[in-house]
């Protein structure tokens, strides 16, 4: 079970009136809505983005691309109090287009920029580093949907129906898609990376203090 | 294992998070926001680093200003005497005695027959995607750097980068047709993709055998095929689909795309030429006749049932599906001999055939259930391969297709074993396709029918 926290989807509570003001805002097209929705969601949905996709090169373009399709739809959200759970939906959305163009892309014989190693912070201590790439590695491996359903419920800690929301598709798909992401981690990691698999199965060293 | 992948996946966030508070991406994401009156998807280029002087950079500089006109992106449309429009999913119908014009403005253009329909369903720097609901549309795409425009007829998808070429769909006689005029493209369909050019002519697809062929003994022989490329004679019935159909001769044939005499699935010990032995030891002696090489089409007026059938032993696929040892036909049995089960099969062999080749990832699951719709018209069969091709088709990554097979299940079969299922599934090919008028509308229907159903929270996250 997970046990760690999670911002989830849902911050009603905290967030509605907020929401609710702001989605009128943007609807209303006033000019100040555009920064203020940003300053409240960007690092929301850029961490989404990172969660799924890694520390990539295309982060940047993506998080702008969310937004830009964010306020072109705003006129459609029709609950402003779901504007997190929206705009994860639209975030997954986002994150899966640019995992299927370089899944298409796949065959060329030079490694697309995006999908070079993560670029890491330089403070970031060089064993937790390889850790990233290493799981990163395996992930790339994975199908698309199998890919976000690991991240969004392993990574980004969401319950199962969150991130069958976020995903778009029933609970039912998303456990299945998680299923088999588990299922295609594992294989992955036992065929590419041994040691990580061994570490998988032989102790539970991760997270132990860091929650 | 799972709580060791959810620490893993903790330990993954952890480190991930040390480098979120460094907020210069956000930083730069916001002004690019803000200073956009109408923002686009726009992509960042990299740092242009001038190598050889200034002069050199100032003279690119203005080469990249002069020649930004010819990359203008596909931000509008207009159609007909219409004013400019950025609006999606918004039906285009021509008039009944009229072509439509569609204009975007990169140049390219969409130009629908009379009486034709279609919409666009995206819009984006790099291309359109339009679909055409139903008739005939001539379209034009401008060739850029980056390019993707992609036209949608039923179950399949034209992909363009830059070319002239003609597309037709009649969803009434799930009929598909393509031609051509310039370039090439790739047709995305039921049975797999494939590179289309100029010199193949006009493709044909059919999603629907033609009527009844007359079995009486002087029934005339097959016409001639002028150029199809086969592999083991096939045992072919009068009708399959889909079928892609050239109308003139092709130069090359695709493995993946069936035509009337050559099945889809091609072995890979096909011959790539055009005679075929007059018989093979693989066929079985009360098999259909075997495809015309056209010399024998145009000599021969004799039936293929006149001939003497010699004595054979009983196939060895038949004895295997006795047994229900359906993944074992597929690994242990030639292809011709799979072919031949293919379309000599009861329907139950077929349906457990394509489910075996499903289980495995067998490419030819997808082929198998489209002969039993070919074959198995009206029946629970066809109408359940077109729910398991929808499936197959959402697995592979393209949603649009995969709500098409679902619709064409939920009319054949409203209230069939899948029907709830099917009708779930639609709500999420289509929000996976950003179909959205499309997903709020099966969402509606799913809720009225299946007000507590699986996929009911889905659906009304949907129409929210």
């Amino acid at each position: 079970m997970l046990n760690r926290e999670s911002d989830g989807l849902h911050d009603e509570e905290e967030s509605g009136s907020g929401d609710a003001e702001l989605v009128a805002s943007l609807q209303l097209g006033h000019p100040e809505a555009r920064a203020a929705f940003f300053d409240a969601y960007g690092e929301f949905v850029e961490r989404l983005l990172i969660r799924v996709l890694g520390r990539d090169s295309e982060i940047e373009d993506l998080l702008h691309d969310v937004f830009v399709q964010a306020l072109a739809n705003i006129g459609q959200l029709r609950d402003p109090t779901r504007l997190k759970a929206w705009l994860s939906r639209m975030t997954v959305f986002v994150s899966r287009g640019a995992l299927r163009r370089r899944r298409r892309g796949r065959w060329l014989v030079f490694m697309p920029a995006q999908e070079l190693p993560d670029q890491k912070s330089s403070t970031t201590p060089h064993e937790t580093r390889d850790l990233l790439d290493r799981v990163f590695s395996v992930l790339r491996g994975l199908h698309p949907d199998d890919r976000i359903a690991f991240s969004l419920r392993y990574v980004e800690g969401l319950t199962l129906p969150e991130a069958a929301e976020a995903s778009g598709v029933s609970l039912a798909t998303f456990k299945r898609w998680l299923k088999r992401s588990d299922k295609a981690f594992l294989a992955r990691a036992q065929r590419n990376d041994r040691a990580l698999y061994d570490t998988l199965l032989e102790t539970p060293r991760w997270g132990g203090s860091h929650g | 294992m799972d709580e060791r992948l959810e620490q893993l996946g903790a330990e993954v966030a952890r480190i991930q998070d040390e480098a979120l508070p460094d907020g210069r991406r956000r930083a730069a994401v916001r002004r690019r926001l803000l200073q956009t009156p109408r923002p686009s998807a726009h992509r960042t280029w990299g740092l242009w680093r001038p190598a050889i002087g200034f002069a050199l950079a100032s003279a690119a500089l203005v080469a990249v200003f002069l020649l930004r006109p010819l990359e203008s992106e596909v931000a509008e449309y207009r159609a007909g005497d219409a004013p400019p429009s950025t609006r999606v999913d918004e039906w285009i119908a021509a008039p009944g005695a009229a072509t439509l014009p569609i204009v975007f403005s990169d140049g390219s253009s969409v130009q629908l027959s009379p009486g034709s329909r279609a919409r666009v369903r995206q819009l984006s720097d790099t291309g359109a995607v339009v679909q055409l609901q139903h008739g005939q549309a001539t379209v034009h795409v401008v060739h850029r750097k980056e390019t993707r425009w992609t036209v949608e007829a039923g179950p399949f998808a034209v992909n363009v980068i830059g070319t002239r070429f003609r597309v037709q769909w009649e969803p009434a006689d799930e009929a598909f047709g393509l031609e051509v005029l310039d370039g090439a493209v790739r047709l995305s369909g039921p049975g797999g993709t494939r590179t289309v050019t100029r010199g193949d002519g006009a493709v044909r697809a059919s999603l629907r055998p033609p009527a009844p062929v007359n079995e009486e003994p002087n029934i005339e022989p097959r016409p001639a095929r002028t150029s199809e490329v086969s592999g083991p004679p096939p045992a072919t019935p009068p009708s399959r689909e889909p079928t892609f159909e050239p109308t003139r001769e092709r130069t090359r044939a695709e493995p993946r795309f069936t035509t009337p005499d050559t099945p889809s699935y091609r072995p890979p010990s096909a011959r790539l030429e055009l005679k075929l032995p007059p018989k093979s030891p693989d066929i079985a002696p009360d098999a259909p006749p075997p495809a015309q090489t056209p010399d024998v089409a145009e000599s021969q007026t004799e039936p293929a049932e006149s001939e003497e059938p010699a004595p054979a032993p009983e196939p060895a696929w038949k004895a295997l599906a006795e047994e229900g040892a359906y993944e074992e036909m597929l690994s242990s049995l030639s292809p011709a001999q799979v072919e031949e089960a293919i379309w000599q099969g009861a329907e139950d062999d077929l349906v457990n055939m394509a489910a075996a080749a499903r289980r495995a990832g067998d490419a030819r699951a997808g082929y198998i259930y489209s002969v039993v719709r070919s074959r198995f018209r009206g029946t629970d069969g066809a109408a359940n391969a077109a729910f398991m091709i929808a499936r197959m088709e959402f697995h592979a990554g393209t949603p649009h297709a995969a709500a098409n097979w679902l619709e064409t299940y939920l009319r054949e079969r409203p209230d069939g074993h899948f029907a709830r299922e099917a009708a779930g599934r639609l709500i999420e090919a289509y929000v996976h396709a950003d179909d959205s008028p499309s997903a709020k509308a099966a969402a509606e229907r799913y809720l009225a029918r299946y007000p507590n159903g699986p996929h009911a929270a889905l659906a009304r996250s949907v129409l929210q």
